[in-house]
Parts: C-alpha cells; structure tokens; sequence
C-alpha cells in the first residue's frame, strides 16, 4: 500500500502582484523524509516554506499537507522561524516560550498541567530542562535555537519545519542540533531552508532546489553540475568532514 | 513631605485626596497596559491616539454647546476619536506597514488641529491647557469611579488574554501559524490603550500620557524577567512617581502633571544607570561569550 505524501504541491504558482516567485511547482514528499531546501536569495525557497505553513495561499494550485490545506492541520506542523526576528530583550522565561507551542485558535484559559508536561517534554529532549526558569535574553545563540525547536516540538507534530536551524550558531552548537534533527526524523518529517547544504548534509535524505521552479535530487544524486545550475554561476563547494593533505613537493 | 501628608488628611481638602487617589489607581491601569505598549513598541501609536483625543474632546465640546447637544460630553467624543485613531492606525500597521509613520503623524498632527478648531469655535471660553496637560486637582469623585472601573476593565481583559497577549507581542509569526487571530488581538491591545489613555488623560494631560504609559514600564522592563513582574512592577513604580509628583508639586506650588513627568523622567535616567552598573564590568562582552 503505498502511503500518501505528506507535502503535495500541485501546479503551484506564486505571484507578489506581478512578480512570478514560484511557477508550476509539483512536489511530493513522503512520510519520513529529512528534506533541505537549498537556492540562492530571492529564490522563492522562503516563499515555498511560507506555502506549507499556511501563511500564504497560492495564486494558482494546491497545496495539501496531510491531504488537507495547511490551515486544517495546524496542529500536525511544527515550526521553528529565524531568531533574528525576535527581540531577544523579551522579558520571557524559556518555559514561557516552549508553551507558547501548545496554544491554538481554540479560546483559551491559562496553561493546563498537559500543557506544563508537554513542554517539560520536549525540553527534556532537547537537553534544556536546567534553563526551563532562565530567561530567554541570557541563553546563548545555541540554546535559544534549541528552545525554538523545543516550542516546535510540544504541540505533539508529525512535521517540522525549521527556516535555517544553524544560522546564527557556532559549529559544534550546530552539530548537536544536527544530531537532534537526526534522531527526531526518526519519528517525523523534516524540511528545512538552510543555505548550507554542506552543513546539514549528514542527515539529509533529499534536496530540493528551489529558484522559480523546483527541482528534487536524492542527496546522494546532487552534483556540481546542479549546483551551477541552480545558483547560476561559479559556485565553490565547501566540503566538511575532509581532511586535505598536501604533500611537500619534491625537492 | 509632612506638610504634604496632613494635608491628605485634611477634611478641608478633599480635592487632595481624590487626586492622590486617581493617581493610585490609574497606575494599575498605566501599568498593565504600558507594560503592553513598551515590550510591543507601540509607543508611538499610543501617542497619536493620545492626541487624537483632543479632536474627540473639541468636537464632543462644540456639539454639546454650539449645536445644542447637551447629551454629548466631551469624553465620548474623546472615547470616540481614540477608538477611531486605534483601529486605523492598527489596520495601517498591519496591512501596510511602511506607511505606519506618517499616519501616525498624521492623526497625531490633525488629531491636535481637529481640536483646538473646535474649541475655537465653542461659545465661552474653554482652556485647552488642562487636557493638554492634565489638572489632577480637578478630579471628582464620580471620575474616580470611572477609573475603577477601567482598572477592572483592563485587570479583566490582561489576565484573560495574558497568554494570548505574550505569544503576539514576543512572536507574531509563530502565533499566526498557530492558528492564532494575530489581527484581532492587535487591535484590542490598540484599542484597550486607547480607553486607558482616554481616562488618563485627566491625570497628567494629552502631550505627557505617553511618558506615564512608558516610562514606569521602562525602568520596569530594565530588571523584570516575566512579563507579570514587569507589570506589578510598572504599577508600583507609576504609584510612587505620582505620589512625589505631587507631594513636591504641594510643598514647592508647582503644576502636578509635569511634576509627576519629571520624577519619571529623572527615575527612567537613574534605572539606566543603574541597569549599566550592575552588568558587571568585568564579564566578557557578548559575542565572545556566546557559545554552545
């Protein structure tokens, strides 16, 4: 039997007034797929995310998670947007935080005792119940991305979305995130947008490269010859984990 | 200070009392809502709406003696116009964010115009001064009451809506993918603002109901870690600056409002320097210390 896709673009096309961002999009990604979405600025892979969360409707096409709109199932997404655009000033506890991914359009009291253990949960998870009562503003870079993906986690979801999870990190942070995101694919889909496909690539299984249009490579099938293509010009792959030895020359 | 305090309890002077009252309790309502207004940086829309007030008070002035209407008192003229300056400016903000200044200038600005307009053409004479900058000392007992009132309101609709309230302000994205109606509640938060600024304005006037809605929020905000502390503390910091407000106005003859503005002003500049201090000079900056 064979599974429906949990993401299903179908002839999608994206307009801001007359600039065409995305155009025919047909995408299908199955259930336990660990996805990057690569492109270069202005591709349309911000967009593309913004489609699967709901925040923005399609000029033309469909967009089905879970075989429904996403703004039927909002409750089956989790999402974990870039840092920058919070005010890391905020006088918020990182428990505060976590919880505020189990609230819903439904009216609501204050916090449930589910709520509370959920969100012990999923920091549990991530390794950050020491600082459930720090506030957010004095964690490190590292932490606070690891809280946000913490506050994706405890509404219970069966796919995360993560708009450049090691952005703003240091390498050896972004390396456990990695490990994180590995181990939670184990129950879950996976897309990110990260611009550093090197980075994220040990857990990756598929990359979609996004610029206007979409094009899908199993991670093991992407060449340079793509790369160039999709960034249109001299591109340099950085490759990680390698260790270049140069042998003196011979005198 | 003495002189001041047996003075409160002087029977004679009752108008005493009801001003260090309203003081009291309007600094639950500046608390809550400025704390609000600060983390979610929309002082300067509270600005606007605090001086499109003035349009509300004139025209509600002009209908009540120039046109006849006794009904029409001059405050749900200014209830009227705040609530208007809320929403448009709100819906200004957001659907079309890169046009938010210059309406906010532009209610600010004809707000203002609007007013004084129509007092000029009000028979007898009315002194703009005291909504401009406040007359504590003419508090009435029934202006008390609506202030309580208010306070309810506003305690009510805080605790109702306080963790709805934190996801929008801290992460609005995040809450509209959430499912939450980051618009509506936007707009509430304008337009509670703008009922506080209305029933405030009588404590230090139009031009500085901005500094009491801000500024104890602000000293408030250098040392609260959670929103609520923030807000207890805006309101007890709000409560002293009125009292030696008008404790200094009374023993030195000074006007209330500015009085009670500058003993903000000065505690905002004191917390600052306070705030520097204690981050204590010998830790490593920031950027260097920002590790796993």
């Amino acid at each position: 039997m064979v599974q429906a896709p949990v993401i299903a673009l179908k002839h999608v096309t994206f307009a801001y007034e007359d600039l065409v961002v995305l155009e025919e999009v047909n995408l299908a990604i199955p259930a336990g797929d660990l996805v990057c979405l690569v492109g270069p600025n202005g591709s349309g892979k911000t967009t593309l995310l913004r489609l699967l969360l709901g925040l923005l409707r399609p000029t033309r096409g469909e967009v089905r998670i879970f075989g429904k709109p996403p703004d039927r199932v909002r409750s089956r997404i989790g999402y974990m947007p870039q840092q920058a655009d919070l005010d890391r000033r905020f006088p918020v506890t990182v428990l505060e935080v976590v919880l505020m991914g189990r609230l819903d359009s439904r009216l609501h009291g204050p916090y449930t005792a589910g709520d509370r253990r959920a969100a012990m949960a999923a920091l549990g998870e991530l390794e950050l119940t020491d600082l459930a009562r720090r506030p957010f503003a004095s964690l490190s870079g590292g932490q606070r991305q690891r809280v946000l993906i913490a506050r994706a986690l405890c509404g219970g979801p069966e796919l995360l979305l993560l708009d450049e999870p090691t952005a703003n990190v240091d390498a050896l942070a972004g390396e456990r995130l990695i490990e994180i995101l590995g181990r939670l694919n184990q129950r879950m889909t996976i897309v990110l947008v990260s611009h550093d496909l090197g980075f994220v690539s040990p857990v990756v299984k598929t990359v979609v490269c996004v610029n206007r249009c979409v094009v899908v490579h199993p991670l093991g099938e992407l060449t340079e010859a793509h790369l160039r293509e999709l960034y249109g010009g001299r591109i340099c792959l950085v490759e990680h984990d390698r260790v270049v030895v140069r042998e003196p020359a011979d005198a | 200070m003495l002189e001041f305090l047996g003075a409160l309890g002087n029977a004679d002077l009752p108008f005493l009392r009801y001003a260090f009252l309203a003081g009291l309790l309007s600094s639950v309502a500046f608390g809550i809502v400025g704390s609000y207004v600060v983390v979610r940086r929309i002082s300067y829309i509270a600005g606007a709406i605090s001086h499109s007030v003035l349009g509300g008070i004139g025209l509600g002035l002009y209908l009540q003696v120039a046109a006849g209407w006794g009904w029409c008192h001059p405050i749900y003229g200014a209830v009227a116009a705040a609530l208007v300056a809320a929403v448009a400016i709100g819906l200004v903000s957001l659907h079309a964010r890169q046009r938010e200044d210059t309406v906010i200038g532009a209610f600010w600005a004809v707000g203002m115009a609007v007013g004084l307009l129509f007092l000029a053409r009000t028979p007898g004479y009315i002194d703009p001064m005291s909504y401009l900058f406040g007359n504590i000392l003419l508090i009435s007992r029934s202006d008390l009451w609506l202030v309580l009132a208010l306070d309810v309101l506003v305690v009510a609709i805080a605790l109702a809506f306080y963790n709805r309230f934190l996801a929008v302000c801290f992460d609005e994205e995040f809450a509209r993918v959430r499912g939450l109606r980051v618009e509506l509640y936007f707009l509430l938060l304008l337009c509670l603002t703008a009922l506080t600024v209305v029933l405030l304005v009588r404590v230090v006037g139009i031009v500085m109901v901005i500094a009491l809605l801000t500024l104890p929020a602000a000293v408030a905000g250098l040392f609260a870690r959670r929103l609520w502390q923030m807000m207890l503390a805006a309101m007890l910091l709000c409560m002293l600056f009125v009292a030696v407000g008008l404790a200094l106005s009374y023993t030195r003859d000074l006007p209330s409002g500015p009085t009670i503005i500058l003993v903000a002003g000065a505690a905002y500049l004191l917390a600052l320097l306070l705030a520097r201090l204690l981050r204590r000079p010998g830790r490593a900056p920031r950027a260097i210390a920002d590790g796993r």
